[in-house]
């Protein structure tokens, strides 16, 4: 590679918006977090191993556990499987990438680098320390944590923003972008778990960045939402399981979907009972947000809630024992080919069964008394995560790798790496239910309290470095069938699905015009010409005879029993798509990176040349837009019940607003939470004027109806009417910004500050976080504004609706915010 | 929304709206200076729910959405509910503190 390809190379990873580019890049950044995590807990298993030695340090023991639970949940598994999702995803549904390509690698770039952020600690006094659960009120007092807990704090809440990011993306994809055919029940089950993980996504992050942002104030600030008896613990163990109890389905069931998809495959028979699957998951996702308090159980709550709790825990496992058994029935009498994914996940589903089954237990309220804070739980979690949930991602590694990369791995090697990894898991984890409720979990010597737990960590230990050692194995594995593997067929298993019907690895654009997938299950590709010939219905129905012969591809037939691997061919026809790269996801992320380094570390001068970067970052994405460098239109023919009509922008937009407006209830949830408990509370009217805020909310109401007013000028073509509204708009919520700058102002010339007490701090929190939106909506209409005295909205308006809707939004909260801080 | 046409609203119903909600914004005020609430926390959460259905029927159309865009931010608000609700339930039994409110 000369100097020049080096550069265009490197160019080209550092601003593509490729979906399966940031797919590669999603994978090699979460092995390379792996790498880290895994080699922490190479070091605390030998600590553990022998503890009389003191290999690590208590700190350094604290801060690897933190660190590695940390990496492994939240910047490994999920990314690891999303990674994959962004490669497959949309092969499997027909689409030429995801809804929002820029946005995707702006996913990307914000969790690469809240890794980093998470990792800088390590470079200061010592990286987060606390437990991956961050329990208040110790992770609330800097005076006993590091402060790279600093770091990992802000490092959790830029993850939460690139996740639902993430979220809005795949499901504006999922629902929108699938080919014509693609029904529901056709949609692979991979598919279908990457669209229940996000929409669990999508309501558990927001509490989740809300805890951290509450929590780094508490620390930072002087804040005392965790400190003090009516938030403390309490709010922090809700705030945090309600993120915390969905995030085992996130981790888990983009799992379960490539489990059913390579168990299917090589099982050579569809999944038995997919529907009742698809139900039972689904049902999963609604109770998955019904779980939480069982992690409360010893906190001395309401024995009524705990009940209720016990139940819904209970109730959860039967789904997953349905999924389960729907996979076991799929290989009754099936005549099973024995490769190294179906291996793996055969494995992962008795690991399934172990982890699960010893799971049931904490939805006993006096079991989960014995348990808690024990290695049992440990046990069992691993079984979860690392048996199952890992070893279906290295399943579905192994399944799609020759369609990624178009060459064969070493089917011997990845045999012996099974058989090492099966038999490190167990050594490692099932010494651990051994424990039972003796070894407490965190404990970094536990030698003076009970010696006889030396000879089971010592063969957890050893079992770790035979996974270890099988996991390394795995990366041989992968390096020689990139570089030397022998070239496959674009479907080497003889699998079902889209994916299989283009080359491996697929072209830039994926399909040769558009895939369609009739009712016989066979799968054409035409172009945009032959479907305006003889349109949809007719091609679906079979009704168009010489059709394959005449059509741009080859017919595919998704029969189970008979499946071919003839890629589609033909003309590029009908693609709408463009190659675009795009630096201002990075720029804009690492402005976030330095920013929050700034934060974190309380260096203004860092915080600033942050903050210079992120809206340079702004601006090139801004010149981008006008430039339309970004406007990927929707696919022309797609199967999108039940959004018929409605185009991406807008399944977008809400899916935005339902996670924002979590973000809100959250906070308010907090205020309402604090404010039950405690029986003295100024009412709003002494310390604010309602008369002064009630002039304000007339200012920010009067605002959005001028946005509204503008956007009806615009349809009627009024564009000179229209920018005059939307500067009356401006111009109106910069006077709500004003008052609200000049109350804060009274306030803290009064002395009123955020160590005033917790009236106050909700006040300062929830008004400033509100602030910052309607700052933000001013910056989006000047935008607008300006783009239709370009005349850039004659034919779309798109835009301009979806900043009405925000607007919206803006002022929904604003009625609760109101009342809550100037009249009760 | 140009795929389904564009809403029906009219300057007229915008108008309306804003007016209604300036009047329940007014009310509020009012019925909270007067003392005269039943439970004055029930009936601000209540007027922000009124305000909250008007400003995202009309004001951000969703009255005319698909029901599957309504599901949306209704489900959010239902699973909203569910967390407050559980999390505000889970420690009513245990005794408040005493002086944590103070400005």
């Amino acid at each position: 590679m000369g100097e020049d390809g080096l550069k265009n190379w490197i160019l080209r990873w550092l601003t593509t918006t490729n979906h399966k580019d940031i797919g590669i890049l999603y994978i090699v950044t979460s092995l390379y977090f792996f790498f880290i995590s895994g080699m922490l807990a190479m070091i605390f298993r030998v600590q553990l191993a022998a503890p009389e030695s003191n290999i690590i340090t208590g700190s350094d023991f604290y801060q690897a556990v933190t660190v590695h639970g940390l990496i492994m949940l939240l910047w490994f598994l999920s990314p690891f499987a999303f990674g994959l999702a962004n490669y497959i995803v949309p092969l499997q549904i027909g689409a030429r990438d995801l809804a929002f390509p820029r946005l995707n690698a702006l996913s990307y770039w914000l969790y690469a680098f809240s890794g980093f952020l998470l990792l800088s600690g390590f470079f200061v006094d010592g990286a987060i320390d606390t437990g991956w659960t961050l329990y208040a009120p110790l992770s609330a007092l800097p005076q006993y944590t590091t402060t790279g807990t600093n770091l990992g704090i802000l490092a959790i809440a830029l993850l939460s923003v690139s996740v639902t990011i993430s979220t809005v993306n795949f499901l504006a994809t999922i629902v929108k972008m699938r080919a014509p055919g693609m029904t529901w029940t056709r949609v692979p089950m991979f598919t279908w778990t990457i669209l229940f993980t996000v929409l669990m996504m999508l309501l558990a992050f927001p509490p989740l960045l809300i805890a951290g942002v509450l929590l780094f104030l508490d620390r930072v600030i002087g804040t005392t939402f965790f400190t003090s008896l009516q938030g403390g613990a309490l709010l922090w163990d809700h705030l945090f399981w309600f993120f915390g109890h969905p995030e085992v389905y996130i981790l888990l069931y983009p799992g379960l979907g490539i489990l059913a998809d390579v168990i299917s495959t090589f099982a050579r028979r569809p999944l038995y009972a997919k529907r009742f699957v698809i139900i039972a998951l689904f049902i999963a996702v609604a109770l998955s947000y019904l779980v939480w308090i069982h992690h409360l159980f010893i906190t001395g709550i309401g024995l009524t809630v705990r009940k209720i709790f016990s139940f819904t825990t209970a109730i959860i496992s039967i789904p997953f024992e349905m999924t389960a058994l729907a996979m076991i029935v799929t290989l009754y009498k099936a005549r099973i080919k024995y490769t190294a994914p179906m291996l793996f996940s055969l494995a992962a589903i008795f690991h399934f069964i172990i982890g699960g089954a010893t799971g049931v237990y904490q939805a006993s309220i006096i079991l989960d008394k014995a348990f808690r804070g024990a290695y049992w739980v440990v046990a069992h979690f691993h079984y979860i995560m690392v048996g199952t949930v890992l070893f279906a991602l290295i399943a579905g590694m192994y399944y799609w790798l020759p369609k990624m990369t178009g060459r064969m791995y070493s089917e011997k090697l990845a045999k012996i790496q099974f058989v090492l990894a099966v038999i490190g898991l167990n050594v490692l984890y099932f010494p651990q239910f051994i424990m039972i409720d003796d070894m407490p979990r965190r404990y970094y010597d536990y030698l003076h309290f009970n010696p006889d737990l030396k000879t089971l960590n010592v063969i957890s230990t050893i079992g770790a470095y035979i996974f270890a050692a099988s996991l390394f194995l795995g990366a041989y594995i992968l390096y020689k069938a990139i570089t030397s593997g022998p070239r496959v067929s674009a479907n080497p298993w003889g699998a079902w699905g889209l994916e299989w019907t283009i080359p491996s690895p697929p072209p830039r654009h994926n399909f040769d015009g558009t895939p369609v997938i009739r009712s016989d299950g066979s799968v054409v590709y035409v172009s945009d010409r032959e479907i305006s010939k003889y349109g949809l219905p007719a091609i679906m129905n079979m009704s168009v005879p010489g059709l394959d012969a005449e059509a741009s591809g080859s017919s595919v037939n998704w029969s189970r029993e008979t499946p071919q691997s003839t890629p589609g061919k033909g003309h590029h026809e009908g693609s709408h798509h463009e190659e675009h790269g795009s630096i201002s996801p990075l720029v804009l992320s690492l402005g976030s990176l330095v920013a929050l380094i700034g934060a974190g570390l309380t260096s203004v001068p860092l915080l600033l040349a942050g903050t210079i970067i992120f809206f340079l970052g702004i601006g090139k994405w801004i010149i981008e837009d006008i430039r339309g460098k970004f406007s990927e239109p929707e696919p022309k023919y797609k199967d999108d019940w039940p959004f018929i009509g409605v185009d991406k922008f807008r399944i977008g937009m809400w899916t935005f607003i339902a996670g924002e407006s979590f973000l809100f209830g959250t906070l308010i949830g907090v205020y309402i939470f604090i404010r039950s408990r405690s029986l003295a509370w100024p009412p709003g009217y002494e310390l604010h004027d309602p008369m002064i805020g009630l002039a304000n909310t007339f200012i920010l109401f009067t605002s959005a109806l001028l946005y509204g007013l503008g956007y009806l000028s615009l349809r009627r073509g009024l564009e000179g009417r229209a920018a005059g509204f939307f500067a009356g708009t401006i111009m109106f919520a910069s006077l709500f910004m004003a008052v609200k700058a000049i109350e804060w102002g009274e306030l803290v010339s009064e002395s009123y500050t955020l160590s005033s007490g917790l009236p106050l701090q909700l006040y300062y929190v929830l008004t400033g976080l509100h602030g910052a939106h309607v700052v933000a909506g001013i910056i989006a209409t000047a935008y607008v504004m300006m783009r239709t005295l370009m005349g850039a909205y004659r034919s779309s308006k798109t835009t301009v609706l979806m900043v009405g809707i925000y607007w919206g939004m803006v002022e929904i909260v604003w009625t609760f915010l109101f009342p809550m801080f100037y009249l009760i | 929304m140009e795929a389904r046409g564009e809403f029906r609203i009219n300057e007229t119903v915008y108008v309306a709206v804003w007016l209604v909600l300036l009047v329940t914004a007014g009310i509020e005020v009012y019925v909270i200076k007067a003392g005269i609430a039943f439970n004055p926390i029930v009936f601000v959460f209540s007027m922000a729910m009124v305000q909250t259905s008007l400003i995202a029927l009309f004001f951000q159309h969703l009255r005319e959405e698909p029901s599957s865009v309504k599901l949306l931010p209704v489900s959010s608000l239902f699973m909203l509910i569910v967390l407050i609700s559980a999390a505000v339930t889970s420690v009513l039994a245990c005794t408040p503190y005493l002086g944590g409110g103070g400005a």
